[in-house]
C-alpha cells in the first residue's frame, strides 16, 4: 500500500511531548492488538487519531490511561517513564479520557459524577455546594442546558455525553483523550465542543481527538496519526495532507476497491419483501415509509440518534422502551401480506432476521458453543418432539462455518473465544442457517478487520443475488454507499431523504441530510 | 420511494427525556430529603400500622409499649444499617447472624457477671466483628467469590467457633450495670434509645456527606465506571464489610443488656430479617440506590407489626408468615414499579442509538 | 452486583473475555488444567482417600451405604437447584419446601396405606405450586430471584407453623417408610430415586429444546429474547421443577425421620446451593450441569461423614462446611456476578 502522506520530522524546535507511547506491544490471546506503536502527543496541540475499527486506537487509549498494562514498551509522561497500576494513577498524572461508552453512574447526580474520585471536602465533609457551582460553570461553558443536580440516569444520551466532557474538563490535565466525542451529540453542540477543544489547546493541554468524522478531524486537528491493524502508519501535520491520503493510509486501498460490483438487473418479484407504512414509535421515530424489494440492499444512513436501530428493533418485535410491541403503530407487510408483529417470535416466523449492533451483548451467548448459538433461532426445526438432535445441530453449524469462512477449530468451540470478525459471521450465520427473507443488519462490520469485512460484503452481495432482501444500517458512510442499491437517510426519527440509486449519491449529500442542511456548512470547509 | 426529497423541516417527533408532567420515578428515587428520612412509602406503611394500632389495639399506644418496641428494635436496626452498606456496594452479608452470636457470647463471657471487664466486653467483640468483616471483604474482592457464598461460608465458620467455645450452652453472664442499662429509662425514652439516636445521626451524616459513602454508592451503581474514575473499588467494598461486621457485633453487644446469659444462637433470624428490612426500606439489592434511613424506618415498621400481632394475641406462628407476606409484597411492588428507570438506563447503554431531544 | 459486561462502542479485535470479564480464575492462575466438573470428582476421590487413611471405619459397606443414604435427598434438591442456577437464578426457599413436605406428608397420611399415593401427589403438587408462584414472579414480573424466594421461604416457614400449630405429627405408614427408607439390592432406595431424577434432569437439560433454552437464558437473556426463545415460560418451568424436586426430597426425608418437622429442611437450601457451585455450575448461569452436581453432593456428604467418623464435635462440621464452600467455589470463580446475589 502506498501513501503520499509526508511523515513529520521532529525538528529541534518542536515542544517536548506531554505524553508519549514508545514501542507498545499488546496481545490478547492469539490476536495482536498493538504492534510496536510509538506516538508522541505534544502540549498545546490537537492530535487526531484515526483508523478503522480494530486498528488499535481504543487499546492504545486504555494503555495510556492506565486501564490496561502493555506487554512491552512504555508510556512516558513529562519525560519520565511511568508504570500505571490502575486508572487512578494515570488520572493523578493528569491523563484524562472521555470514553465513547458512557461511564457515568446513573444513580448519582451530574455534580457527583463530575467530581467522582476527587471530591472536594470542607472539614471532612463533601462540599456539595462547591461541587454544584463548579459543575454548573462547566456545563454552561459546554452549552449544556441541564442542572448539575439532575441524576445522570435521567438525561438523554447526548446530555450524558456533555456531562462526560464536563467531567474530563474538571480535572487538571496535561492530556485529554476524546474518543468519538461528537458521536452522540446533536449538530448544534458540535461547534460548541470544537470551541472548547480549541480553548483547551490554547491553554497548553495536549488533546487527542479520536474520530471517524474526517471532516471534523481536518477542521480541528493540528497533527493526525493514522493507525492500521495495530500498527502506527504515519503521523503528519494536517496541513500537509488531505482526506484521500488519510483514507488510503487507513484502509490500504481506495474505497472503490472494497465493495463488490452492484448487480444491474433487478430480480423480478410480485411483491416487495418488506413494506412499511406510516410506522411510528413515540419518542423514537415517526411516519416511516419503506419499501424493500427482494434481492436488493436498502441502506439506511444517518448519525447516531436518528432512530435507525429503534426502527430495526421494532420491525423485529423488540422495540426499545417499555411499551412493548404494542407501542408501535403502522403497518408492516412481508411478501405483500400484512403481518402483526407482537414479539420476536412473530417476526422470526414472518421471515425477518436481525443482526444487532452489539454482538457481544445482543448477538451471541459467549459461553455457548458455535453450534449452540447457531441452533438458537431454529431449535424447534432441528428437534423432534422437543428432543434435540446434536448431530443435526453440529452439521448445520458446520455448514455455516464452511459457507462463511469462519476460522475455528471446531463447532464446539465457545463463541467467546473467537475474534470479532468470526463472531459476527456466527451471528449472521445463525439466521442464514435458519433461513430468512428479510435481513436487518445493524452495523454489521463494526469491530471487524478489513479482510473479514470484504468477505462479508461479498457474502451479502451473493445473498441478494439469491433473492434475500437486506436492510443495512451503518454509520460507516463508505460502507453504506458502497453496498446499497437504494438509500434512505434518517434524521431525528424521520426519513429525510431517499435515493433510488445509491451509486449516484455523494457522501456530502448524505451527511447534509443526516445533519440537516443548516448545520452541514462546516463539513464543506475542506 | 420516489425521487430525492428535500430536507424536511418539521419538528422532531420525539419529546425530550425530561418532559413536563409528573415523573413517577421521583417516588422511587432516593435523594434530597429522602436521603435523610427514607422514601415516603415506608413512612406511609409505618403510619398505617400505627394508625391501625391506635384504633384497633387497646394497649398499643401506651408510652411504655411504644418505647419498648423502639428499644427492642435497636439490635435489628444496627444490623440492618450495616447490611444496607454492604448491599449498597453491590454485595450481601449472610454472616451477620453468626457475628451477633459471636459478639454476644464473647461479651457475656468476658463480663462473667463482673463490673471490671465491662469496657473490654463492649469493645473487643466489636473488633472481632470488624475482623470477620475484613476477611469477608478480602475474599470477595481478591478471590472474586460471590458475596453470597463467602458470607455463607464465614457464617458457618463463625458459628462453628461459637459452638466450640460455648459448648452449645448459655455462656457467661452480664454485669449488673449492663442489665440495668437495658431496662433503664432516661426521661421519656429508654436509655438505649438515647444512645442509639446519636449513632443513627452520625451514620446518616457519614452516609450523605462523606466522600467514602459517595464512593460506596458509585461502586454499587456502576463498578466499572467508578474504577475508571479512579475510585478504589476494593477498598470501598472491604470498608462496607468491615462496617457491617462491626455493626452486627454491636447489636450482639446490645443484646447483652437483655438476657441473663450469652446465647450461642443469639443471632438467629437476624440475617434474613436484616435483608428484608433493607429491601423494604427501598435499597435496591443490586446496589447503588437506597440508604440507611429507609432501612431504619422499615425496621421500626417490622417491629411494630410484630408488636401489634403480639398484643392482638396472634399466635407467634403467624408472625413469620406475616413477615414473609410483607416482604413478598415489597418484592412485587418493586418489580412492578421501581426498577424501570434504571433498566431504561442500562438499555440505553446497550443501544447508543436514541432519539435526542 | 452491578453489571460488569459493558457494551464496547468500538470493538478491538478479539479482546477475549478473560481480560474484560474479571481476569483468570484462581484455578487458571495456579495452572490447574482441569475443568470444574473433573476437579470436583477428583476432590471426592481425594477426600475418600484421606478418609480411608484417617479412619478405619470409612471403607466399610455400612458406612458407604450410609453416605449414599445421606446423599440421596441432597442430590435431589441439588439437581433442582442446578436447573434454577443454570437459568441465572437462585432458590433459597427449597429448605422450607422440604419442611412443608415433611409436615404435610405426616399429617395427611394418617397411617392409612390407602392414603400414601394421594399424599405423595398432594405434596408434589403443593411443591410445584410454590415453584409456580416463584417462577411467575421471577420469570414474568422479573422480580429479584433471591429476595422473592427469600420471602417465599419466610411465608412457607410461617405457614407451616400455623398449619401445625407447633405440634409434631408422625403418622406415616410403614409401607411408605419402607419404600423410601428401605434397601434394595444392598443399596438404599433413595439412591434409585436420586438416579432416576438425575437421568431425567440430565436428559431434559442436555437433550431437549427446553434445556437448551435454560442454558441460553442463563448465558445471555438478551440473546435468548432476540432469537425468539420464550424466556419467562422457560424460567418459570425451572422454578417449578426446583420446588417439585425439593418436595420429593422432603418425602425421602420424612420417611427417614419418621415424623413431620417444621425445621426439617433448615439449611438444606444452602447445602444444595453449595453442592451445585462446587460441582462447577456457575452463578449467573449458562454453564455447568447436573453431572458436576453429583460430585458436589458427594464432596459435602463424604466430608460430613468423615467429620462424624472422627467423632469431632458438631461444630467442626460447621467450620469444615464453611471452608469447603468458599474454597470449592473460589477455585473456579471467574467473573463478578452480574445483577444477582
Amino acid at each position: 500500500m502506498s501513501t503520499t502522506v509526508q511523515p513529520t520530522v521532529d525538528t529541534a524546535g518542536a515542544p517536548a511531548p506531554a505524553v508519549e507511547a514508545r514501542g507498545i506491544h499488546k496481545r490478547f490471546g492469539v490476536v495482536t492488538a498493538l504492534d510496536d506503536v510509538s506516538v508522541a502527543f505534544r502540549p498545546g496541540e490537537i492530535h487526531g487519531l484515526v483508523g478503522e475499527n480494530g486498528a488499535g486506537k481504543s487499546t492504545l487509549t486504555k494503555i495510556i490511561a492506565g486501564a490496561q498494562p502493555p506487554d512491552r514498551g512504555e508510556v512516558v509522561v513529562g519525560g519520565e517513564v511511568v508504570d500505571f497500576g490502575a486508572p487512578a494513577d494515570a488520572l493523578e498524572m493528569g491523563i484524562v479520557v472521555i470514553y465513547q461508552e458512557l461511564s457515568l453512574v446513573p444513580e448519582l447526580s451530574i455534580a457527583a459524577n463530575v467530581f467522582l474520585g476527587h471530591e472536594p471536602r470542607k472539614l471532612r465533609m463533601l462540599d456539595e455546594r462547591g461541587m454544584r457551582r463548579r459543575t454548573n460553570e462547566l456545563l454552561e461553558r459546554l452549552g449544556a442546558k441541564f442542572d448539575a443536580r439532575r441524576l445522570a440516569g435521567e438525561l438523554s444520551v447526548a446530555d450524558q455525553q456533555l456531562a462526560e466532557i464536563a467531567r474530563a474538563l474538571n480535572r487538571e490535565s496535561r492530556l485529554i483523550i476524546m474518543d468519538e466525542p461528537t458521536a452522540a451529540l446533536p449538530a448544534e453542540a458540535h461547534e460548541h465542543l470544537f470551541g472548547v477543544v480549541r480553548s483547551l489547546r490554547d491553554d497548553g493541554t495536549a488533546v487527542v481527538y479520536i474520530s471517524h468524522e474526517l471532516p471534523d478531524v481536518f477542521a480541528l486537528c493540528d497533527r493526525v496519526t493514522v493507525m492500521k491493524d495495530g500498527r502506527h502508519v504515519v503521523t503528519s501535520d494536517v496541513a500537509d495532507t488531505n482526506r484521500d491520503d488519510v483514507i488510503r493510509a487507513m484502509v490500504g486501498r481506495t474505497l472503490g476497491e472494497l465493495f463488490p460490483p452492484r448487480r444491474t438487473a433487478r430480480v423480478p418479484s410480485a411483491a416487495p419483501a418488506l413494506e412499511v407504512e406510516n410506522l411510528s414509535l413515540p419518542k423514537h421515530f415517526a411516519n416511516i415509509d419503506l419499501r424493500l424489494e427482494r434481492g436488493e440492499v436498502l441502506g439506511l444512513a444517518g448519525l447516531v440518534g436518528s432512530g435507525r436501530t429503534s426502527l430495526a428493533r421494532s420491525l423485529f418485535g423488540s422495540p426499545p422502551g417499555f411499551g412493548g410491541p404494542r407501542a408501535v403503530r403502522g403497518t408492516v407487510k412481508v411478501d405483500g401480506k400484512s403481518v402483526k408483529i407482537r414479539g420476536v417470535g412473530d417476526a422470526i416466523r414472518a421471515g425477518i432476521a436481525y443482526v444487532p449492533e452489539e454482538r457481544k451483548t445482543d448477538g451471541l451467548a459467549l459461553e455457548l458453543s458455535i453450534a449452540d448459538n447457531n441452533a438458537l433461532p431454529q431449535l424447534r426445526g432441528l428437534s423432534h418432539l422437543g428432543i434435540t438432535n446434536r448431530g443435526r445441530e453440529a452439521a448445520k453449524a458446520q455448514e455455516q462455518v464452511e459457507a462463511l469462512g469462519i476460522r475455528t477449530p471446531s463447532v464446539q468451540t465457545e463463541a467467546g473465544n473467537l475474534s470479532g470478525g468470526n463472531q459476527q459471521k456466527i451471528v449472521l450465520g445463525k439466521w442464514l442457517s435458519r433461513g430468512c427473507d428479510v435481513l436487518l443488519l445493524d452495523e454489521p462490520t463494526r469491530g471487524v478487520d478489513v479482510g473479514a469485512k470484504v468477505e462479508i460484503y461479498n457474502l451479502l452481495r451473493r445473498l441478494t443475488e439469491e433473492g434475500l432482501a437486506i436492510l443495512l444500517i451503518s454509520s460507516d458512510m463508505p460502507e453504506v454507499l458502497g453496498l446499497s442499491d437504494r438509500l434512505a437517510v434518517m434524521r431525528r426519527g424521520r426519513i429525510v431523504g431517499a435515493f433510488d440509486d445509491a451509486s449516484a449519491v455523494s457522501e456530502e449529500e448524505v451527511i447534509r441530510l443526516a445533519l440537516g442542511a443548516e448545520e452541514a456548512s462546516h463539513v464543506d470547509a475542506h | 420511494m420516489s425521487t430525492p426529497t428535500e430536507t424536511t423541516t418539521t419538528p422532531p417527533p420525539v419529546a425530550p427525556a425530561s418532559a413536563s408532567g409528573f415523573d413517577w420515578r421521583r417516588l422511587v428515587v432516593v435523594r434530597g430529603p429522602a436521603a435523610w428520612l427514607g422514601p415516603p412509602w415506608v413512612w406511609a406503611i409505618l403510619g398505617a400500622i400505627l394508625l391501625y394500632g391506635f384504633f384497633a389495639i387497646p394497649d398499643f399506644w401506651r408510652a411504655d409499649n411504644l418505647t419498648s418496641v423502639m428499644r427492642q428494635a435497636i439490635p435489628l436496626a444496627l444490623v440492618a444499617m450495616g447490611q444496607t452498606l454492604v448491599i449498597l456496594s453491590g454485595g450481601i452479608d449472610i454472616s451477620v447472624a453468626a457475628v451477633i452470636s459471636l459478639s454476644n457470647t464473647l461479651a457475656m463471657g468476658m463480663m462473667g457477671g463482673a463490673e471490671g471487664p465491662v469496657a473490654y466486653a463492649m469493645v473487643l467483640p466489636v473488633l472481632a466483628g470488624a475482623f470477620v468483616g475484613l476477611v469477608n471483604g478480602l475474599v470477595v474482592t481478591k478471590a472474586r467469590v460471590p458475596a453470597f457464598i463467602v458470607t455463607l461460608g464465614s457464617a458457618a465458620i463463625v458459628q462453628g467457633i461459637v459452638f466450640a467455645y460455648t459448648n452449645y450452652d448459655a455462656y457467661g453472664r452480664p454485669a449488673e450495670s449492663v442489665s440495668d442499662l437495658g431496662f433503664a429509662s432516661w426521661g421519656p425514652l429508654p436509655a438505649l434509645v438515647w444512645l442509639f439516636i446519636p449513632i443513627l445521626i452520625l451514620a446518616l451524616v457519614l452516609q450523605n456527606r462523606t466522600r467514602g459513602a459517595r464512593h460506596l454508592y458509585a461502586v454499587g451503581g456502576d463498578e466499572a465506571a467508578s474504577r475508571l474514575a479512579g475510585v478504589s473499588v476494593d477498598k470501598v467494598k472491604i470498608g462496607a464489610y468491615i462496617a457491617c461486621g462491626a455493626l452486627a457485633a454491636t447489636a450482639g453487644v446490645v443484646l447483652t443488656t437483655r438476657t441473663g446469659g450469652g446465647e450461642p444462637l443469639a443471632g438467629t433470624g437476624y440475617d434474613w430479617d436484616s435483608i428484608a428490612a433493607v429491601v423494604i426500606g427501598g435499597t435496591l439489592l443490586r446496589g447503588g440506590k437506597g440508604g440507611i434511613a429507609g432501612t431504619v424506618v422499615a425496621v421500626l415498621m417490622l417491629s411494630f407489626v410484630d408488636n401489634a400481632m403480639n398484643l392482638s394475641d396472634v399466635s407467634s406462628f403467624w408472625q413469620s408468615l406475616v413477615k414473609g407476606l410483607i416482604v413478598m409484597s415489597a418484592v412485587i411492588a418493586a418489580a412492578i414499579v421501581a426498577l424501570r428507570p434504571l433498566e431504561v438506563w442500562r438499555a440505553r447503554r446497550a443501544e447508543i442509538e436514541e432519539a435526542t431531544a | 452486583m452491578s453489571t460488569e459486561l459493558r457494551p464496547e462502542a468500538e470493538l478491538d479485535e478479539a479482546e477475549p473475555r478473560s481480560s474484560s470479564e474479571g481476569g483468570a480464575t484462581l484455578a487458571e492462575r495456579l495452572r490447574f488444567p482441569i475443568t470444574p466438573v473433573v476437579g470436583a470428582y477428583l476432590a471426592v476421590l481425594l477426600l475418600m482417600i484421606v478418609s480411608t487413611i484417617v479412619s478405619s471405619d470409612f471403607l466399610t459397606t455400612d458406612n458407604l451405604t450410609n453416605i449414599l443414604r445421606q446423599a440421596a435427598p441432597l442430590a435431589i434438591v441439588a439437581f433442582g437447584q442446578t436447573v434454577v442456577i443454570l437459568a441465572g437464578g437462585l432458590d433459597v426457599s427449597v429448605g422450607a419446601v422440604m419442611s412443608l413436605a415433611t409436615v404435610v406428608a405426616a399429617n395427611v397420611m394418617e397411617g392409612d396405606p390407602s392414603k400414601v399415593l394421594p399424599t405423595v401427589l398432594i405434596v408434589l403438587a403443593l411443591s410445584a405450586a410454590v415453584g409456580a408462584i416463584n417462577g411467575f414472579l421471577i420469570g414474568y414480573l422479573r422480580a429479584d430471584a433471591f429476595v422473592t424466594t427469600l420471602a417465599m421461604m419466610l411465608i412457607i416457614a410461617g405457614g407451616v407453623l400455623v398449619y401445625t400449630q407447633g405440634a409434631p405429627s408422625s403418622n406415616l405408614t410403614k409401607g411408605f417408610r419402607d419404600i423410601s427408607e428401605g434397601d434394595s439390592l444392598g443399596l438404599p432406595n433413595g439412591i434409585f430415586f436420586a438416579t432416576l431424577v438425575f437421568v431425567v434432569v440430565w436428559f431434559a437439560l442436555r437433550r431437549t429444546v427446553w434445556g437448551r433454552r435454560v442454558y441460553a437464558v442463563g448465558a445471555n437473556p438478551r440473546v435468548a429474547l432476540l432469537t425468539g426463545q420464550p424466556g419467562p415460560r422457560t424460567v418459570m418451568r425451572c422454578y417449578v421443577i426446583c420446588s417439585f424436586l425439593a418436595g420429593a426430597a422432603g418425602l425421602l426425608l420424612v420417611a427417614r425421620l419418621g415424623s413431620g418437622d417444621v425445621n426439617a429442611g433448615d439449611g438444606w437450601e444452602l447445602d444444595a446451593i453449595a453442592a451445585v457451585l462446587i460441582g462447577g455450575t456457575v452463578f449467573g448461569g449458562g454453564r455447568g450441569g447436573v453431572t458436576g452436581t453429583i460430585a458436589g453432593v458427594l464432596v459435602l456428604t463424604v466430608l460430613f461423614n468423615l467429620v462424624g467418623l472422627l467423632a469431632f464435635p458438631d461444630w467442626v462440621q460447621l467450620i469444615v462446611r464453611g471452608l469447603v464452600i468458599v474454597l470449592g467455589v473460589a477455585m473456579y470463580s471467574r467473573r463478578i456476578t452480574t445483577a444477582r446475589v
